[in-house]
């Protein structure tokens, strides 16, 4: 008896057919995890920045390493460590400038505390001159007023609704900067991918 | 049989096509959601902005307040930001109750769907809702009114008037407590405030030496007289400023009696003391706590005149300091204030001819016991925040850090310094002239960012 001929194409029609849709299915897949870190990721950043800016905003001490610490614990899915990481974290403290004095009106940098690796990313507040502000390497009193006032540095930039303080009021900025380059797939958002936040309180 | 097996050869395909279309449905709506949750924490975030921008900006009113969070809010939630659209912020909604002002705000925005368009939904409207509140302050601002303050005293006014300013002048209750060689309250702590504390501020003429303790003592005893009922709920905080060291303090001594000259009419004696060989003007005086009243005429009656360090007039200490009986500050310091302390010179009146450091040891021992006492007040709770101006003396930043209690001091061993059971202040050192206005606004900012 004959043996059908269609028969033995059939075996091959599974594989081909498998063949076509496993590369969808992986990249369904492999699309879903990285969108779900990314947003998972991101999530955290934003939370991150919302953190800092709250803290700051209340007062709390960033001089201390076990405030710093304390703050770092919602970034250890980041992978961000007080001085290097996979990012980079600034807070920063912004004051109307004194009257009578170069920066006079000006919005400008009168804290500022950096947590995590620097390479990662610059601040897009500002970057003042060393020394401005409170070193952790090298301690300045507390509160010591450095000449903010009148170093150009100092002046900071913030978004145009955020031009204008009273006197004595202050404004505190949480920028985060998480590195992406780990991440499945990080290399398709560009050359030095990373997720970032930046929060005005 | 061929051609059923004909039928199954495409079945994975057609399968699949029909999987992958509940498989794409199900990753769309888990997206949309996800994505939403990143469009909602970024709203909390904007929204929070807005509220404490509000919250700051009580003391200014209403409408600074409603502009204020406006912006906060606009910065951190443009529109377009995270492909959003129509970000709106509801007018705020102020109530205030038992010395607490709180604003609430509801916020919503509208969040993409992306592949959920495909079954009719392009949008999605996030909402949310924050509340914040802020407790009022009774704020002191202790002014130093020692005469080498004379070179900067137009500075010190500008600075003080506008720390003054921050406050609300419908909410908050400000005092101003001046010292020299001894103090007073030169205006209750009331409200509104700001026009005739200002004009009190401009009032204010240097005259004669340093007593941080007495300062500190007409602050605290103005925050206890404050007739408030709700004071206790409230944030109590003393602004401490001087430019100088202390020289003169507060005491209550056994002293020698007797018709003499140089003797007192009765022992022991409350009142400031001065122990100095400089000024004969004030020479081993002892001189009422407090100052008269008015500005540049001889302040202070002194209650045994012409007293002879050298000469036995000190028979011995009283270790513990009580001020003068009073109806409502009889027992402010139950246990007194010792004049020992964190300087390490112990106080010994027999000594003949004592330092300027001897004296100075007993001053600082006795304004930073003071402050300890006063933060041990568990009603009031009360901050001390100090500025410190460095004119022609050095600046005590060891006295200054003390007084504060601040997170951060490090010009002393901070283990030593810092009690970490009582309230934290803040130190800020104003180096010269042009820093003074910084420094008074960099504590005004410090006091008004700590919200509820």
């Amino acid at each position: 008896m004959r043996q059908p001929h269609n028969r033995h194409d059939e075996t091959g029609d599974a594989l081909v057919e498998f063949g076509l849709t496993f590369p969808v299915l992986v990249l369904l897949l492999f699309g879903v995890v990285t969108g779900g870190l990314a947003l998972d990721r991101y999530m955290t950043v934003l939370q991150l920045g919302r953190t800092g800016a709250s803290m700051m905003s209340r007062g709390v001490d960033f001089n201390s390493t076990q405030n710093k610490q304390l703050f770092l614990r919602g970034a250890s899915d980041l992978g961000i460590y007080l001085n290097s990481g996979r990012g980079v974290i600034y807070l920063t403290r912004i004051e109307k400038g004194a009257p009578g004095t170069a920066n006079a009106g000006q919005m400008v940098i009168a804290e500022r505390y950096v947590i995590g690796d620097t390479a990662i990313a610059s601040s897009s507040v500002g970057q003042p001159n060393a020394g401005i502000w409170p070193d952790p390497t090298n301690p300045e009193p507390n509160g010591d007023v450095k000449d903010r006032n009148n170093e150009p540095s100092a002046v900071a930039t913030t978004p145009a609704t955020l031009t204008s303080l009273a006197l004595g009021e202050s404004m505190f900025v949480a920028e985060v900067y998480a590195s992406a380059d780990g991440m499945l797939f990080g290399k398709v958002w560009g050359a030095n991918p990373r997720l970032a936040s930046v929060v005005y309180f | 049989m061929t051609r059923q097996n004909d039928k199954r050869s495409g079945q994975i395909l057609i399968l699949f096509t029909l999987f992958i279309g509940f498989l794409m449905g199900f990753a769309a709506i888990a997206f949309a959601l996800a994505y939403a949750m990143v469009v909602r924490t970024q709203l909390v975030t904007a929204l929070d902005s807005a509220t404490l921008a509000a919250i700051r900006a009580v003391p200014q009113g209403n409408a600074v307040m409603q502009q204020a969070s406006q912006r906060a809010f606009d910065a951190n939630l443009p529109s377009g930001r995270l492909l959003t659209l129509n970000p709106t912020l509801s007018a705020p909604n102020v109530t205030t109750s038992a010395g607490v002002v709180s604003v609430q705000f509801t916020a919503s925005v509208d969040a993409p769907m992306f592949f959920a368009r495909w079954f009719g939904r392009d949008r999605m409207i996030v909402s949310a809702q924050s509340t914040s509140a802020r407790r009022d302050r009774n704020v002191i601002l202790v002014l130093d009114y020692s005469g080498s303050v004379q070179p900067v005293l137009p500075d010190i006014r500008e600075a003080a008037k506008v720390f003054v300013d921050s406050f609300s002048d419908t909410s908050d209750q400000v005092g101003l407590v001046i010292f020299s060689t001894a103090g007073r309250i030169e205006y209750a702590p009331q409200k509104p405030f700001k026009s005739d504390l200002q004009t009190a501020i401009d009032n204010i003429q240097p005259e004669f030496l340093t007593n941080h303790a007495a300062g500190l003592y007409w602050a605290y005893r103005a925050l206890l007289e404050l007739n408030d009922p709700l004071k206790s709920s409230k944030m109590n905080e003393i602004v401490f400023f001087t430019d100088g060291r202390a020289n003169w303090f507060p005491g209550n001594f056994n002293v020698k009696v007797g018709g003499g000259s140089n003797q007192c009419a009765s022992s022991p004696v409350s009142g400031v003391y001065g122990i100095t060989s400089g000024n004969p003007h004030y020479r081993n005086r002892v001189l009422s706590l407090q100052a008269a009243a008015s500005p540049g005429a001889p302040p202070i009656t002194p209650l045994c005149p012409n007293w002879v360090r050298g000469q036995n007039a000190l028979q011995s200490i009283q270790p513990l300091w009580t001020p003068p009986a009073s109806p409502t500050a009889g027992s402010i310091f139950p246990t007194g204030v010792s004049l020992s302390g964190f300087r390490d010179s112990a106080p010994n009146f027999n000594q003949t001819d004592p330092s300027n450091a001897w004296r100075e040891n007993i001053a600082a021992n006795s304004v930073d016991n003071l402050a300890r006492l006063i933060r041990q007040d568990t009603n009031l709770n009360i901050r001390i925040h100090t500025i410190g101006y460095q004119g022609t003396d050095p600046l005590q930043y060891d006295v200054l850090e003390r007084l504060a209690n601040c997170d951060g001091c490090t010009r002393v061993d901070p283990n030593d310094a810092i009690d970490a059971t009582q309230a934290k202040g803040r130190f800020v050192a104003a180096l010269n002239q042009d820093d003074l206005l910084s420094a008074f606004l960099d504590v005004a900012g410090f006091i008004g960012r700590i919200v509820q």
